[in-house]
């Protein structure tokens, strides 16, 4: 064979490699969008946004007319307790004094370059929380999703998760109770507001006479647990 | 010796769909334009050959240049933000085709000569 012929021999080598690798990995992967159909998929994911953001809007309506509607019905007790109910749940939206708390690790413009920010996780979310809890907080939203009493915060891959929704920074954390003792429960030495603010998140603290905080979106499903009746 | 080099295509096909590790998506771009600018130096290899003008050295550079400067090229326009991308396929494309025509031709001379040659 001719040096020439073996060039050519191992171009075509080469380059039969090269094409059946492309083809093998192009087959494997039908879900890659080149860059002419981003604009397809950002359009096709804004319609899937609003869709969701109208049937959010739909159940809480929803619920509020199923409530409504039975109150003309119920003795004042019962309508009591399905109050309580309602609020303890997270069935409907409330509004009350307390606290709008803010926090914010965003990387500050300000800092000199290089200064290393500290970008808050689920656990630091959790305790911050729990510590409302404690302070006697009734209701709690954070960034607009209702915590229930089976409310998850979680992390999935570098976003927080709550109710399964992501949430992303600033966090803005609402709080139904008695304003001045949530305040100074949260400013106590030791606590998580302390730890933050060392870390260099950003923290606002603004009390408020009227706190809305909107309902819980998602679904009640009890699959396991029944009504125990009374011993 | 064409036989052998279509060979060698076939067998790079075949070692190439057997290879135990897939290409990563994100360079699946890349590769493609660089598999272009390949073929339009195979090309301009088989031109260069039927015209008589042939270089090995030419047509092996030739090859690892272009597919790595295709490739690199992508590369930078994603970087930018400009579809350079593109403007590699577009070039290539026409070399390739230009390359192809003039094959067509000489092997259409050729094959007419021969005819000739065989009526005299």
């Amino acid at each position: 064979m001719t040096k020439n012929s073996a060039a050519f021999a191992i171009i075509c080598l080469i380059l039969g490699i090269m094409i059946s690798a492309q083809y093998r990995s192009n087959q494997s992967s039908p879900t890659y969008f080149s860059p002419d159909r981003w604009a397809e998929v950002a359009i096709q994911t804004e319609h899937l946004q609003n869709q969701h953001d109208s049937l959010v809007n739909e159940i809480v309506s929803l619920r509020y007319k199923l409530y409504d509607s039975d109150a003309a019905t119920k003795s004042q007790a019962v309508q009591e307790m399905l109050d309580k109910a309602n609020i303890a749940a997270g069935a409907t939206c409330v509004t009350g004094p307390g606290i709008v708390l803010i926090l914010d690790d965003r990387p500050n413009p300000q800092q000199q370059e290089g200064a290393i920010y500290y970008a808050l996780t689920y656990w630091n979310i959790l305790s911050v929380i729990n510590e409302l809890n404690a302070a006697g907080a009734e209701c709690i939203s954070i960034n607009g999703e209702r915590i229930t009493a089976s409310s998850q915060i979680s992390n999935q891959q570098t976003s927080i998760l709550v109710n399964q929704v992501p949430v992303t920074s600033p966090y803005e954390i609402r709080a139904i109770g008695k304003a001045k003792t949530l305040e100074s429960s949260l400013n106590l030495k030791g606590g998580e507001v302390q730890a933050l603010t060392i870390s260099g998140t950003r923290i606002q603290i603004q009390p408020s006479e009227k706190v809305e905080i909107p309902a819980y979106s998602g679904e009640f499903v009890f699959q396991y647990a029944n009504h125990a009746p009374a011993e | 010796m064409w036989f052998i080099v279509i060979l060698c295509l076939v067998i790079g096909v075949l070692l190439g769909l057997q290879m135990p590790f897939m290409v990563p998506i994100f360079l699946t771009k890349y590769l493609s334009v660089a598999i272009l600018a390949g073929l339009d130096s195979l090309f301009g290899g088989i031109r260069a050959n039927l015209e008589g003008n042939f270089d090995r050295v030419v047509l092996l550079t030739g090859f690892i240049t272009n597919s790595l400067l295709a490739a690199g090229f992508a590369y930078i326009g994603d970087l930018l933000g400009v579809a350079l991308y593109t403007a590699a396929v577009f070039v290539f494309g026409v070399r390739i085709f230009d390359n192809l025509a003039i094959i067509r031709r000489i092997l259409l001379t050729l094959i007419r000569k021969q005819q000739t040659e065989a009526i005299i």
